[in-house]
């Protein structure tokens, strides 16, 4: 589904990633972590298209087409999400309106009708039921005033929306308690198929224990350095970044 | 041009004593510092017939002959600050002026509503006297293509009243709004509640003046505004709050856009007196500058003169942030609905803090039709 190959971005000419190598197959969970400042969230603006990031070397092909050449836009409707570390609010814009507006621009590019008002009604109830999310919420501006535990629900709220293939998660747990990781996580689990992916970008392994990887990438000094499974996590759970640091910074 | 058309003007509608003053008197020019912005000649006239009134929301219509639970109406002479030509106009007019008394007995939810449907060159005036402990919602329309309407009110806000102030400023009524100069003279006693909001996205020529002096202390003013310039049109705001007293708070939050070729003026002033100690001030303006051609002037003028006062203030001017649009096209919207959307939403932001819900919902969905979200 996402093939990355050697790929190298900077930002105001600072080299943040530095050949990044990641292979993501439909129905599999993989999680990035890695220390701050190691490019996590530079690899996921990357991979959306985020302007300032300019990538100098290496190619992204997300289901055989080579997104580098696409607008954010074009990548959103091919069926690539990112849930953002710090989702933007929205002011006077109802998050019914928006969504609608969203998936609406996602059906045209796939050829199909929008979806008539009742049967959106019934998906935007039937999914914000899934995060945790009370129907007076689909009249609240778009996370204006929302808690951050709110957004982080509304970012999956959208992602439940727009089904996309892919979804990047940034940073979600950070500013969440318990249950709402619960619910967060509980709403990625009941998505998860055969024909999608996930990847999880975290700091921490907590989130982990909710939404099992099937795959943990270690990312250090804009390098993946180390591969393995779930018992990847628990180990920088237990022992923190620091044999990370101290057995790749040779190479940095 | 408008200056020199409006001695005649004033002759042929049988105003010869407002003749003369157009006459012998000078308008306001770009040497005068609150006018630099404001050039008084790009006012433009012509003779309409009055429009048919159509209100867009239910309310009580302030007329000589208005009846309400709690509301009396009254005829008097006011005088306002003579500081230009339109001044000398408005007072030479003014001797029966419309007086509104709401008493504690005034219980309706619904708002007063004033409107304003020149068909020349018109003054309209109000006075109004909220008494101790009344609580009122007011608000002020406009109607009516390519004339000038001058508008003048005095506000008598006693203790521990809730006074709150609305002036929407476009189109409601679909037949295109005026030219508009609009001067508040608001007071405030004891423990009262001021709060102003005025929403501005239409109208060629507008120049709005609120003024609110404290007389009493702990009281509140709020001052909220959203003005758009668009188009060639011309929005100016001028604040002018006397903190003349201790323990007064007091909140402004102006947001304003300029784009085609619009141009926008805001001046703030804040002025807090020597024995007024234990003021609160804060105000923020924030303006979106879309276009090259638009122009912004915004001045915020704090002038303290206590030692003992919160004060904090800013102005921005700038642009939509990058990654506000980067967040909707990650949703799969172009950049071109991204700006529309955030430019609404900058807007809405003002529109939102109106706590009255019909009003809320009736300007945001004239925003939203404006912004075509």
């Amino acid at each position: 589904m996402l093939q990355i190959k050697n790929l190298h971005a900077q930002i105001e000419g600072k080299p943040i990633l530095k050949g990044i190598n990641l292979e993501i197959n439909a129905g599999t969970v993989h999680a990035i972590m890695g220390p701050n400042g190691s490019g996590k969230s530079t690899l996921s603006s990357v991979i959306a298209g985020r302007e300032e990031y300019e990538v100098t070397e290496g190619e992204i092909w997300f289901n055989g087409v080579n997104i580098l050449e696409l607008e954010p836009e074009e990548r959103a409707r091919e069926g690539l999400f990112l849930a953002f570390q710090y989702p933007i609010e929205i002011p006077g814009v109802s998050n019914a309106n928006f969504i609608k507006m969203a998936v609406n621009e996602v059906r045209k590019h796939k050829g199909l009708e929008s979806l008539s008002a009742t049967d959106f009604l019934k998906l935007m109830r039937e999914k914000a039921a899934l995060v945790g999310l009370k129907d007076d919420f689909l009249k609240r501006s778009v996370n204006a005033g929302f808690s951050g535990g709110e957004k982080k629900r509304n970012e999956i709220f959208q992602l439940a929306m727009l089904d996309p293939k892919l979804s990047i998660l940034d940073e979600t747990d950070s500013g969440l308690d318990i249950d709402a990781l619960r619910t967060v996580a509980e709403g990625v689990n009941a998505l998860k198929n055969s024909e999608n992916a996930f990847l999880v970008i975290t700091h921490y392994q907590r989130l982990l224990d909710y939404i099992v990887p099937d795959v943990v990438h270690v990312l250090y000094d804009g390098r993946i350095v180390e591969t393995g499974d779930k018992d990847l996590a628990l180990k920088l759970e237990d022992q923190g970044y620091d044999w990370v640091i101290e057995k790749h910074k040779q190479e940095a | 041009m408008f200056q020199e058309q409006l001695p005649a003007l004033f002759e042929k509608w049988g105003k010869p004593e407002l003749a003369q003053i157009a006459k012998n008197g000078s308008f306001p020019n770009r040497k005068v510092e609150s006018w630099k912005y404001t050039p008084v000649q790009n006012i433009q006239i012509s003779e309409s017939e009055k429009s048919t009134l159509n209100l867009p929301f239910e309310g009580i219509l302030l007329e000589p002959n208005t009846q309400a639970e709690g509301i009396q109406i009254g005829f008097e002479a006011v005088d306002f600050p003579r500081k230009d030509i339109f001044d000398d106009f408005a007072n030479e007019s003014f001797q029966r002026v419309l007086t509104v008394t709401i008493s504690r007995k005034f219980k309706s939810e619904l708002p007063l509503i004033w409107i304003h449907q020149p068909t020349s060159v018109s003054t309209d005036c109000i006075k109004i006297i909220v008494e101790d402990g009344a609580t009122a919602n007011f608000v002020e329309l406009y109607q009516g293509n390519q004339q000038l309407a001058l508008t003048y009110s005095n506000i008598l806000v006693e203790s521990k009243a809730i006074f709150n102030h609305y002036q929407f400023q476009f189109d409601g009524f679909k037949a295109g709004m005026p030219q508009v100069l609009s001067k508040i003279y608001a007071q405030q006693h004891a423990q009262s509640t001021y709060q102003h909001t005025i929403i501005t996205f239409d109208g060629s020529w507008i120049r709005n003046e609120l003024n609110v002096t404290h007389l009493g202390e702990y009281l509140f003013t709020g001052m909220n505004g959203l003005y758009v310039a668009d188009g060639n049109r011309l929005v100016d705001n001028h604040t002018n709050l006397e903190h003349a007293k201790p323990n007064g708070e007091s909140s402004e939050f102006y947001k304003g856009i300029a784009m085609d070729r619009g141009q926008a003026v805001f001046n703030g002033r804040i002025h807090v007196f020597q024995d007024a100690q234990k003021t609160n001030a804060f105000q923020n303006n924030q303006n979106l500058l879309l276009s090259n051609e638009a122009q912004i002037n915004a001045k915020p003028q704090l002038e303290i003169f206590a030692d003992d006062v919160k004060c904090s203030h800013g102005a921005t001017v700038g642009k939509l942030r990058q990654d506000e649009i980067f967040y909707l096209q990650s949703r799969g919207l172009s950049k071109e609905t991204a700006t529309q959307l955030l430019t609404n939403a900058f807007g809405a932001e003002v529109i939102e803090k109106i706590e009255n819900e019909t009003l809320r919902s009736y300007c945001l969905e004239a925003w939203n039709n404006k912004m075509g979200v």
